[in-house]
């Protein structure tokens, strides 16, 4: 029976909620919450073991991390990893991949997961991982955990995996010869009538075009810039006047820095869905450093501070809510002939 | 980050997850301390964090002020 290792977070995996995100890697040998649930759907294998470690261990210690992981695994036999479902969790679905391709490259077994579109993990880790299309909340673990579930069946199986659309997996940029029943002049000649016609057409062959953007100038003479500060840690008032979201957000606040130069606890909270809001509530400076920017102003090292500081939560935003909202930041910006813009994310 | 250099602003990204900063494309990437905690250590001493934050700051402006021709990716540590 083949055997299979479910690697999951901190919460997935029952140790705890953000407090615990940066719990170092651990080996059970046992089927921890959505490993049994895996477990149940997979004929082909049976989880034996259930990988867990912290969302911010991980990220923050990498290499570390996955030092220990592989101390964990020594003598252990498995034939295949799954990771996840990660949905749209950034840290989660980047571990995800990340664990995924460490065991493919080290271990040479298969490692498989699942996360939304947006994921950070998808763009990272596509390439050599296969990751399942996946929705954008845990709340449809009930549709993409027996996805994922089935497809590693197929590979424990030996069935034969097909391309990427077909099997519901992110494309890999891998191209294999298939046979259809149109040659490829017909096939081409079809789709120009279509276009020409203004019918809709599905390409063979996406083309993805960079979105490079052209580095701005330096900045010479920091002493004679106007600099803005921007933040997605979600630092807000406290009581969060403006609502800004916990994750998804939609809007961002705009705030005045206080007169005395420094945010003080008490004052302002993290509102993030994405990260343990211990520090960031018991010292707001350590997302929003106005301390450093007050002492700079005075030592005449930075020329001019736009008076507000720009601050949303940069956790399952959307691409096109943060162009918006980056877009709305920026009439601000040019309002106040601000030259540079130093931005956190958490 | 981009849209905001788009419309012709210097920018410089500060985050720990710098992969994923990578991967989207950003300029001018420098290192920040931890998800959590961004500008600063909070295991150290109050003095010191104030520390690492002016540290991180002054690097910041560093990066902003570097001529650069592709994704680079700075760190003070």
């Amino acid at each position: 029976m083949k055997k299979i290792i479910v690697y999951l977070n901190q919460f997935f995996g029952q140790i705890g909620g953000e407090e615990f995100a940066s719990t170092k890697p651990m080996l059970k040998k046992e089927k921890v919450g959505v490993a049994a649930a895996i477990d149940t759907q997979i004929k082909n294998g049976e989880v034996e073991h259930t990988l867990i470690c912290g969302d911010d261990f991980m990220n923050e210690h990498t290499e570390e991390a996955l030092a220990q992981i592989d101390s964990l695994l020594e003598g252990i036999e498995f034939d295949m990893l799954i990771a996840g479902p990660a949905f749209f969790a950034g840290r989660y679905g980047t571990n995800c991949g990340r664990i995924c391709k460490h065991i493919q490259e080290r271990y040479q077994k298969t490692a498989v997961t699942s996360m939304y579109e947006e994921n950070p993990g998808v763009e990272l880790f596509r390439k050599e991982v296969y990751i399942l299309r996946g929705e954008d909340a845990a709340s449809a673990m009930q549709k993409d955990m027996p996805k994922l579930s089935r497809f590693a069946d197929k590979i424990l199986g030996g069935e034969k995996i097909l391309w990427a659309q077909e099997e519901g997996y992110f494309p890999r940029g891998k191209r294999l010869q298939v046979t259809t029943g149109e040659t490829a002049d017909n096939r081409a000649f079809d789709m120009l009538m279509r276009k020409l016609a203004g019918k809709p057409f599905v390409t063979e062959m996406p083309i993805k075009m960079p979105d490079k953007v052209a580095v701005a100038p330096p900045v010479t003479d920091p002493a004679h810039t106007r600099f803005a500060f921007v933040t997605t840690s979600g630092i807000v008032p406290i009581g969060n006047p403006d609502k800004i979201q916990t994750g998804s957000a939609t809007r961002f606040g705009r705030y005045a820095f206080p007169e005395e130069g420094v945010l003080k606890e008490g004052e302002w909270e993290s509102i993030h869905g994405g990260y343990d809001h211990t520090y960031a509530n018991a010292d707001p400076m350590t997302h929003v450093p106005l301390d450093v920017f007050s002492k700079m102003l005075k030592e005449e090292k930075i020329g001019y501070l736009h008076p507000f500081f720009y601050s949303t939560t940069g956790n399952h935003t959307n691409e096109s809510n943060s162009k918006r909202m980056a877009q709305e930041i920026v009439e601000y910006l040019k309002e106040d002939n601000i030259q540079a813009v130093i931005l956190n994310s958490a | 980050m981009k849209e905001i250099e788009k419309s012709g602003f210097p920018i410089v990204h500060v985050a720990n997850m710098v992969p994923v900063s990578e991967s989207v494309g950003t300029n001018k990437i420098l290192k920040a301390y931890g998800i959590p905690y961004p500008w600063s250590d909070p295991k150290e001493t109050p003095v010191r964090q104030a520390e690492q934050r002016y540290e991180l700051v002054e690097k910041a402006l560093i990066v902003l002020g570097t001529d650069v021709q592709e994704q680079t990716v700075f760190s003070v540590f």
